[in-house]
C-alpha cells in the first residue's frame, strides 16, 4: 500500500497541462477560476507543492488569508518537506504580523536547506535571506 | 507511482527561482522573491508549445507576406484562406490528439465523477485512497472549495477553526501521516524503550506551537515502544480498508482509532517497563490521547466539509470551464496572430 497513492491516476504530462491551464488562469488574476483548476490537478497528484503554491496563493490573492496559510500547510505534509509552502507561509504569517510563528516556521526552513542537497532550496533560502536583512 | 514521482521532480528540478514576479507570486508584497513556479520546459509544457507554435506561426507569416507582395490581389486572398485554414487544421489537430487533446479527454474523465467527489469515490471504487497524504489532498481541496464556495470567515467558523489555531490540516494530518510512519515502519518488532523515550524527549521539545507535530511524534514514539506485530497489523487493516470505507472520512476515522489503540495498548506496556520509564510513559499517553482528540475532531471538520461540498457540485463544474476557457483561450490567441498577418 502507497500512502501517497494520489486519488485520481493521470499521466503526468496531464497533470503538467492542468497546471499550465491554471498558471494562464492565475496570469489573468483569475484566482476563483485558477483555484478550481490547481484543485483539480491536486485530486490527481497531492504531492505536487506547486498545486498547493498556487492554489495557496489563489486564496491569498483573493483575500483568504487563512485558507492560504491552510493549503500552504497542506503543502508541507502531502509534498514535504516543501520549502516553498513553508517560505510562503513564513511571508504570509509576517503580512499577517504572526512573527513569532513566522520565526519559527522560518528556522525549520533553515534547518531543512542546511540538510539539503538541492541547491534551488539552498538558493531559495539564502535568497531570502538577504532580503530579510 | 510515476506521476508522483515526476511531480516531486519539478519540484525541486524545474522550478526555477524567479526573479523580479510582483503581483501573481505567492507572499510577494514583501519584495521577495518569487515561488511560483512557470510550467515546466518545452516537451513537457503544454503552454511553452503552445507560445513556440506561435512564434512558429509569426516565422511562417513573415515569409508568406514577402510572397503577398509579389502576388496578384486573388492570389493574395487565396493564400490568406489556405493558412487560415492550415492554422485551424493544426490548432484542431492539436486539440484533438496532442497534449491539451489528453487534458480534455483526462479532464472529462474527471469531471464525470466531480472535482472533490471524485477522490472520495474512487476510494470507493478502487480502494486505492488509504494514505493519510491522500486525505490530506482531500480535506485541502475541500477546504479551498469551500471557501470560494462560502467566504473564508463562513467556512472557518463552522469548522470551529479560529484565525489563531488555523493550521488545522497540517496539525491534524502530520498526525496521521505519522501513524501511517508507525504502520509502514514498525512492523519488524520493538524498539527500546530508550528509543522511545528519546523520540518523545524530540516531540516534547518541539513546544507549544507545533503541538500537533509534538502529538504526532509521541504517538510515533509509543507505536515504537509497542512494537507489537498484532498492534501494527490492525492499524494496518484499519488503514487498509478503503474498498469498504464510504468516505476518506471513515479512512481518516480510522486512523485515528488506530492512533487511539496504539496509544492505549502503548500505555499498558509502559506500564510495566522499568520504573524510570514510568513518567515518561505516563505523560505520553496523555500525548497520545490528545492526539487521538485530534483526530476525530478532523474527521468531524472534513466530515462537515465534505457535507457541504457534496450538496454543491459548482465546483467540478467551474473546473471543467475553467479549464475548457484556457483552451480556448490558447486557439484564439492562435486565431488572433493570423488575423493580425491578413
Amino acid at each position: 500500500m502507497n500512502p501517497l497513492q494520489p486519488a485520481v491516476e493521470t499521466g503526468a504530462e496531464v497533470v503538467e497541462a492542468i497546471y499550465a491551464a491554471g498558471h494562464l488562469l492565475h496570469a489573468r488574476e483569475r484566482w476563483a477560476d485558477a483555484a478550481a483548476v490547481y484543485r483539480l490537478m491536486l485530486t490527481a497528484s497531492p504531492t505536487d507543492e506547486r498545486g498547493w503554491l498556487a492554489l495557496g496563493d489563489c486564496h491569498q490573492k483573493a483575500g483568504q488569508a487563512l485558507i492560504a496559510l491552510e493549503m500552504y500547510g497542506a503543502g508541507t505534509v502531502a509534498a514535504a518537506p516543501a520549502a516553498r509552502c513553508r517560505l510562503a507561509r513564513v511571508r504570509l504569517l509576517r503580512e499577517l504580523g504572526r512573527d513569532d510563528e513566522a520565526d519559527a516556521w522560518w528556522d525549520e526552513l533553515l534547518e531543512i536547506a542546511e540538510q539539503s542537497d538541492d541547491e534551488t532550496t539552498r538558493g531559495l533560502v539564502a535568497a531570502e535571506s538577504e532580503c530579510v536583512s | 507511482m510515476s506521476a508522483v514521482a515526476v511531480s516531486i521532480g519539478r519540484v525541486s528540478g524545474a522550478m526555477g527561482v524567479q526573479a523580479g514576479g510582483v503581483t501573481n507570486v505567492p507572499g510577494s508584497a514583501e519584495g521577495g522573491a518569487s515561488l511560483l513556479p512557470s510550467p515546466a520546459e518545452i516537451g513537457g509544457d503544454a503552454m511553452l508549445g503552445m507560445y513556440a507554435l506561435m512564434a512558429a506561426d509569426r516565422q511562417a507569416g513573415k515569409t508568406s507576406a514577402f510572397a503577398r507582395a509579389a502576388a496578384s490581389q486573388r492570389e493574395r486572398k487565396a493564400a490568406i484562406a489556405e493558412e487560415l485554414k492550415r492554422l485551424q487544421e493544426a490548432a484542431k489537430a492539436r486539440d484533438s490528439g496532442g497534449f491539451w487533446g489528453g487534458l480534455k479527454k483526462a479532464c472529462s474523465t474527471l469531471a464525470k465523477a466531480g472535482l472533490v467527489v471524485a477522490a472520495v469515490g474512487s476510494t470507493v471504487v478502487s480502494g486505492g485512497l488509504t494514505g493519510p497524504l491522500a486525505a490530506v489532498a482531500i480535506a485541502g481541496v475541500a477546504l479551498s472549495a469551500g471557501a470560494f464556495l462560502q467566504g473564508e470567515t463562513k467556512i472557518l467558523q463552522e469548522l470551529g477553526v479560529s484565525d489563531k489555531v488555523a493550521g488545522w490540516i497540517e496539525t491534524g494530518m502530520s498526525l496521521g501521516a505519522s501513524a501511517c510512519m508507525v504502520v509502514t515502519t514498525c512492523g519488524a518488532g520493538a524498539a527500546s524503550g530508550a528509543g522511545a523515550e528519546a523520540l518523545g524527549q524530540s516531540a516534547a521539545a518541539k513546544g507549544a506551537s507545533a503541538a500537533g507535530r509534538a502529538a504526532s511524534n509521541a504517538a510515533g514514539a509509543l507505536g515504537n515502544a509497542v512494537g507489537g506485530g498484532a498492534g501494527v497489523a490492525g492499524a494496518t487493516a484499519a488503514v487498509g480498508q478503503g474498498a469498504s470505507a464510504s468516505s476518506a472520512v471513515q479512512v481518516t476515522a480510522r486512523l485515528a482509532a488506530s492512533v487511539g489503540g496504539v496509544g492505549t495498548m502503548a500505555g499498558g506496556v509502559c506500564a510495566i517497563q522499568e520504573s524510570r520509564y514510568e513518567a515518561r510513559a505516563t505523560e505520553l499517553t496523555a500525548d497520545a490521547e490528545s492526539a487521538h482528540l485530534a483526530s476525530e475532531r478532523l474527521a468531524r471538520m472534513l466530515q462537515r466539509l465534505l457535507d457541504d461540498l457534496e450538496s454543491d457540485d459548482g465546483s467540478a463544474e467551474r473546473a471543467m470551464g475553467s479549464l475548457k476557457e484556457a483552451i480556448g483561450i490558447r486557439g484564439n490567441s492562435l486565431m488572433a496572430a493570423s488575423a493580425v498577418r491578413v
